[in-house]
């Protein structure tokens, strides 16, 4: 009796706050819904590749594939927001991109090189390496002709200039 | 039973093939869209590992797409293509064996489907089992008869054995199925 | 069964079909199993070898972008499917025969022409600006837990980054489920809640060692507990397109912990 009265205490107290994390910083609901819905093809991409990474933990081939729709979805994005020139959106699609690309798929490569035998393995490695790099050479060449003097764009540009190397060196041998 | 071709006309797939052979990329494409679930579905029984099979799947088609030409039009696609995946598979076992072995996964269950004719969720798991159990070479053979609707011809002409073997396999792989769910399906015999 | 087509059996056998009961139930049976065969449920497969396989075929991605009739060639770079949309006129206007005619007016519009353009640049509206909307705390967040998943080693950790994404998604649906107003966000956030706590976190926590098990996974059910309780009570207060999806999530939180808790008696044993 006394630990399912613990229990229920933890429960509630969690509850507590769980249900006092309000709205996140300074948004009203339908701020949120409209910036959900924005990014809702984005968010879902990101979430199947956590989760279908979880599936095949060992397997850093595979983790490193479940990054190929995240590419896809970024490439659809940018070039959404290149046609309308929306520099704003440029820059936080870039920011991201940059964070994925060094945190997430350069080590997932770097492992994955290890681990794949020549053959299907290795040439998918590698053609997930020349469509990131692609993208991230299609986008610098638009912002050094259009935006380039959007300081948040620049700046994004740099990183993902340091990212692309990185994503380099994690498939050379 | 409905055949996996329904919708689909004869002339259609040699008309796409030959697009595909002339050059016509989407041609092929649709060729990929048509095949890509069942060829799954059977190297996920080979395999148990959908992963693997997701792997092999891709390696077969782009096998296909490159060996094109070699096609003879007129013959039977699918069990060209069939026998493509079967040699990635049985290259793969064989490099498998030594190195890691492939985790395998837990199938989903099986929805029974319209009650009347269904059978149970326990006869589906008992069958799901059995099929898992059965030797590689007689799950291929009943597996391509089940999934890829091949004759024993062209399961003998994929495997590389003689159709009465083909025959003899899928034969033997029914036989023990049936003797694995009996308990199940049939009420016991009266004394 | 070394029949090639079942439904066609051969003359003697149909007979004695005709006279012999437990043959007929048997054959129902045999009906019925291979019937099942091809119906057997096999992994979904995650669609990447597909894609792969459709992209290299047609040599292009497989996502829709529209294509440009203007595209220039990057000069180093392999060209991208998409360009900008050329907003220029293309049509030049024939002026020879009024050339003579009317020049004045043609000085006139010319210096009005670049006392707008002057004016313009002078506002600083190059390039052409959006209006800026803020960044979505909660993309920002779903990036954060992707490559923090990535980075974790251990089944516990992975456990943990699962559970925070779970929350992240319940937290969400929480707070757009008044403003849903065709309940279509909310639909796709219960999917993705479905996903992350039944194949992900359930699915990892079975990873994590049995001597772990209580210390780690205790708190984790508890969380969802927790997660079951707020979105329950928040669908109460929900229009009813959004509550019936808090209410399914508050199940899968709810099945959830109870497979956690499976797991964390297993291991006791």
């Amino acid at each position: 009796m006394i630990r399912s009265a613990s229990i229920l205490l933890i429960v509630a107290a969690l509850c507590a706050v769980v249900g006092a994390q309000g709205p996140k910083t300074g948004l009203t609901a339908a701020q949120q819904q409209q910036l959900f819905q924005r990014n809702r093809a984005m968010i879902q991409t990101l979430v199947d590749s956590t989760v279908d990474m979880s599936t095949m933990s060992g397997d850093y081939v595979y983790r490193a594939k479940t990054y190929r729709k995240v590419i896809m979805e970024f490439q659809r994005e940018l070039g959404s927001a290149a046609e309308t020139s929306d520099a704003g959106r440029i820059a936080e699609l870039g920011s991201h991109l940059d964070t994925l690309m060094r945190q997430g798929l350069a080590p997932s490569m770097r492992a994955a090189r290890q681990q794949a035998a020549s053959g299907t393995g290795k040439k998918d490695l590698m053609d997930l390496r020349d469509r990131t790099v692609e993208l991230v050479d299609w986008l610098q060449d638009k912002a050094r002709n259009q935006w380039a003097d959007t300081p948040e764009v620049r700046d994004v540009i740099q990183k993902l200039e340091l990212s692309k190397k990185e994503l380099n060196e994690s498939v050379s041998p | 039973m409905v055949s996996r071709d329904a919708g689909h006309l004869p002339g259609d797939e040699s008309g796409l093939i030959l697009a595909a052979q002339s050059g016509d990329r989407e041609s092929f494409a649709r060729l990929v869209e048509r095949y890509w679930d069942s060829l799954y579905r059977w190297l996920c029984h080979m395999t148990r590992d959908g992963h693997a099979a997701e792997d092999l799947a891709q390696e077969t088609f782009l096998k296909a797409f490159a060996a094109l030409d070699r096609f003879r039009a007129g013959s039977n696609f699918r069990a060209w293509l069939f026998r493509i995946a079967h040699n990635n598979f049985v290259n793969q076992r064989r490099s498998m064996r030594h190195s890691r072995q492939p985790l395998t996964q837990d199938f989903p269950e099986t929805d029974p489907g319209p009650e009347e004719d269904a059978l149970s969720k326990e006869a589906l798991q008992l069958l799901t089992d059995a099929v898992a159990k059965l030797p590689a070479d007689f799950r291929s053979a009943l597996m391509l008869r089940a999934e890829a609707d091949l004759s024993f011809k062209e399961i003998a002409d994929i495997m590389g054995i003689t159709e009465q073997t083909a025959r003899w396999r899928v034969f033997k792989a029914r036989q023990k199925l049936m003797t694995v769910l009996e308990p199940e399906l049939l009420p016991p015999a009266r004394g | 069964m070394a029949v090639e087509e079942p439904a066609n059996l051969p003359v003697e056998l149909g007979e004695h079909l005709d006279g012999c009961e437990a043959c007929r139930a048997w054959m129902r049976s045999y009906g019925q199993m291979n019937e099942a065969l091809n119906r057997l449920a096999v992994p979904a497969s995650g669609g990447y070898g597909k894609i792969a396989v459709l992209e290299r075929v047609r040599g292009v991605p497989t996502i829709n972008v529209s294509q440009s009739t203007n595209h220039k060639p990057i000069d180093s770079v392999k060209p991208m499917p998409i360009d900008l949309e050329d907003d220029l006129p293309k049509k030049k206007r024939q002026l020879a025969p009024f050339a003579a005619k009317y020049w004045p007016v043609g000085v006139i519009a010319a210096t009005l022409l670049v006392g707008v353009i002057a004016w313009l640049n002078l506002r600083g509206q190059k390039p052409q600006q959006q209006t800026p909307q803020p960044s979505d705390p909660m993309l920002d967040n779903v990036v954060r837990l992707n490559v923090e998943f990535a980075k974790a080693q251990a089944p516990a950790d992975r456990v943990e980054v699962l559970t925070k994404l779970a929350d992240e998604l319940n937290q969400e649906m929480r707070e757009i489920a008044r403003a849903d107003g065709t309940g279509e966000n909310m639909q796709a956030l219960e999917q993705m809640y479905r996903k992350v706590v039944l194949q992900g976190l359930v699915a990892q926590a079975k990873q994590v060692a049995p001597a772990q098990r209580a210390a780690v996974l205790g708190p984790i059910a508890n969380r969802l507990a927790a997660a079951k309780k707020i979105a329950s009570e928040t669908a109460a207060a929900s229009p009813e397109h959004s509550a019936v999806r808090l209410r399914n999530v508050a199940d899968i939180a709810g099945d959830g912990a109870v497979e956690i808790h499976k797991l964390i008696k297993e291991a006791a044993i």
